[in-house]
């Protein structure tokens, strides 16, 4: 892959990659630093993405194991993230609806979330899924099961935000 | 109700690009010469493998086989103490090199004075042949190197099951006595005598040194078992710039890993005194050697990585493998990246151990399972251990890209419950120490964690082919975790 090719690449993907891996973590800010640490280390090993079937699933699960890994340091040690790659950005703002499916995502256990994002975000197929996750497809196709169930109640116009599946509050009802 | 993949269709944030896809290429420069710089900052080592076309292996790379690179060396007598005939080292030698042994080094000390047998006085003697320290069996210490040697001293002691005798040689240059110290390395792990076995064990001294434990048979060989096993040598070698030190302990014991536990630290405990001086007297101004014991010296921060390795009883039991044992430390069995794995990464102290098995029916044949695992040791002042775990999951995300003959089974991932922070790999490559023409292939695990400020890797591989030997994923986990709770303990 060559600069043009590289440049290209970055340009097309980024944005994409970047709203996948939000949907994943639930925050926009990090997610852009991963991603944009995940294309640093493209770059730096562009034989390794020259050879993969799916450069954008390359990067998009660098970036993942990058957010999983600040995330945990930062939950253990309480410390600041590291932001080597560029200075805090603010976001702009946020569609509405974004952030209620993104807050909804985020009440998911992670592996239930992370499916529902790479099959219903990043439209792949349920094997693409298993093989980007390292499970296998029954796996994954229960995981989006359980996950849309939630999600489906999560975003049901009768649950309060915040409000977790199964536990309804003030004797509201849903479906 | 709204249909789950209403929002689907629709998502579509609005990002921001903060940096423009030069930044990243150029950041991408600044991280491929770093990772560059760990790799060749040992020296140059290349993994030998041939590639054999296998159905297992994922993707249609055509690969190249590699062959070693080995140093250049010229044959140079090195008891001879006139300069070199031979090619000139590639640099000069450091001004502050001290090329000749005081009078008063103390290479006797903690020897008797006098040898209980002949009553002669243990005394430091200059000069002699360095043939005069038997290696393997008699065979005695005949090095190659690239420079001369340039002054020579001994002492021994011989009594009725105990003899003690140590060398000192002091060379030309660094180089000199890092070649013979890898002399002493090769000589020793090649060493395969009728009756007796040379083990390698972990050196309490780091990096610069070799520790091996000599087992003696009774029966002749060790058919029998260890447990039958008469006497024990043990025999160091450590290096401080140009001068290296070796010593041989003869003595009792050693039929079980316990025993030569004990011999290694009986010996280390008696060239201790020559150690320290040879760090007086050798390693230059600035470099005044192990510290006071205050917990974080450079020794203090071995002994403590090396007490925290797996040791046998915690390596895994496979129906398919027979016994484990402890195995000579080759710094190509990782699975994949440099051999100096961990230069530059500022450890205090590093310590690492090997393991091999050989198949259930086939005692004695070679191994086709292998583990090495390594302690590193860091300051709680910094952040070093976290950069190290950045550093080492980096090489096994991409260390297989630059192995033509290692293939990286999968991206790895992340191994939950395990450590503070804990990463994988899985890697193939041919395993023509089994077979040639057939479909034998390592499958490799590897994984490095974080406990606080101490990094642990460990590496376990299995012979398979062409299908891949099952139930190496928790095996990995379970090593894993044993060897993070050692470390954490």
């Amino acid at each position: 892959m060559n600069e043009a090719e590289f440049d290209e690449f970055y340009a097309a993907s980024y944005r994409r990659l970047t709203g996948q891996v939000y949907a994943m973590i639930g925050n926009l800010d990090e997610a852009q630093e991963c991603v944009q640490e995940a294309f640093v280390r493209a770059w730096a090993h562009r034989r390794k993405l020259d050879r993969a079937d799916h450069p954008e699933a390359w990067v998009r699960v660098t970036a993942h194991r990058i957010a999983v890994s600040r995330w945990r340091r930062v939950t253990l040690s309480r410390r600041s993230p590291d932001r080597a790659v560029s200075p805090p950005t603010s976001a702009p703002e946020v569609d509405e609806t974004h952030v209620a499916l993104v807050t909804a995502l985020r009440q998911l256990p992670e592996e239930q979330r992370r499916a529902i994002v790479l099959h219903h975000i990043a439209d792949l197929p349920v094997r693409a899924v298993a093989d980007e996750v390292g499970a296998p497809e029954g796996t994954v196709k229960a995981r989006l099961s359980r996950g849309r169930a939630a999600l489906a109640t999560l975003l049901s116009d009768d649950v309060l935000p915040g409000v977790r599946p199964g536990r309804p509050e003030g004797g509201t009802s849903h479906a | 109700m709204p249909e789950p993949t209403d929002p689907f269709s629709h998502y579509d944030p609005e990002v921001p690009m903060p940096l423009s896809a030069a930044d990243i290429r150029r950041r991408g420069d600044r991280l491929r010469r770093r990772n560059a710089g760990l790799a060749i900052a040992g020296g140059v080592a290349v993994i030998a493998l041939v590639a054999t076309p296998l159905a297992v292996l994922t993707g249609g790379d055509d690969t190249d086989a590699l062959q070693p690179v080995a140093p250049p060396t010229s044959a140079v007598d090195p008891t001879d103490p006139r300069p070199t005939s031979g090619p000139a080292p590639s640099e000069p030698a450091p001004a502050d090199l001290v090329t000749a042994i005081p009078d008063d080094f103390p290479l006797a000390a903690g020897l008797p004075e006098t040898n209980s047998e002949s009553g002669e006085p243990t005394d430091l003697v200059r000069g002699g042949q360095t043939t005069d320290f038997p290696l393997c069996q008699d065979a005695g210490f005949d090095p190659v190197t690239p420079s001369a040697l340039t002054d020579l001293a001994s002492v021994s002691y011989l009594a009725p099951e105990d003899g003690r005798q140590r060398l000192l040689t002091v060379w030309e240059d660094v180089d000199g006595a890092a070649a013979a110290l890898a002399d002493v390395r090769d000589t020793l792990g090649g060493c395969d005598p009728s009756g007796a076995r040379y083990v390698e064990e972990t050196s309490s001294y780091g990096p610069e040194s070799v520790v091996f434990a000599v087992q003696y048979s009774a029966f002749g060989d060790f058919s029998q078992g260890d447990e039958l096993a008469v006497g024990l040598t043990i025999i160091e070698a450590f290096q401080v710039r140009n001068a290296l030190y070796l010593s041989r302990y003869d003595n009792e014991g050693g039929s079980d890993p316990e025993g030569r536990a004990a011999g290694v630290q009986r010996s280390a405990e008696q060239s201790d005194p020559a150690v320290a001086a040879m760090y007086d007297v050798f390693s230059g101004e600035g470099d005044t050697g192990p510290s006071e014991d205050d917990g974080t010296s450079t020794p203090q921060a071995q002994a403590q990585a090396q007490a925290a390795l797996l040791a046998l009883e915690d390596l895994p039991d496979r129906e398919r493998l027979g016994a484990w044992a402890q195995a000579p430390d080759d710094s190509t069995t990782w699975a994949c990246g440099p051999a100096d794995l961990f230069t530059g990464l500022d450890a205090q102290a590093s310590s690492a151990v090997r393991y091999a098995a050989s198949g259930a029916d086939d005692d004695g044949g070679p191994a086709i399972a292998r583990l090495r695992t390594a302690v590193l040791q860091f300051s709680p002042e910094d952040d070093n251990a976290e950069r190290a775990y950045d550093a080492l999951q980096d090489n096994l995300a991409f260390c297989a890209e630059d192995e033509p003959d290692v293939e990286a089974l999968a991206m790895g991932g992340f191994l939950e419950g395990i450590g503070d922070d804990a990463s994988f790999g899985a890697f193939t490559y041919a395993a023509p120490e089994i077979c040639t023409d057939c479909d034998a292939v390592w499958f490799d695990r590897m994984a490095v964690a974080r406990i606080g400020d101490r990094v642990v890797v460990v590496s376990y591989a299995e012979v398979g082919g062409p299908l891949q030997p099952t139930g190496l994923d928790p095996v990995l986990r379970d090593v894993l975790s044993r060897a993070v709770d050692l470390a954490g303990s």
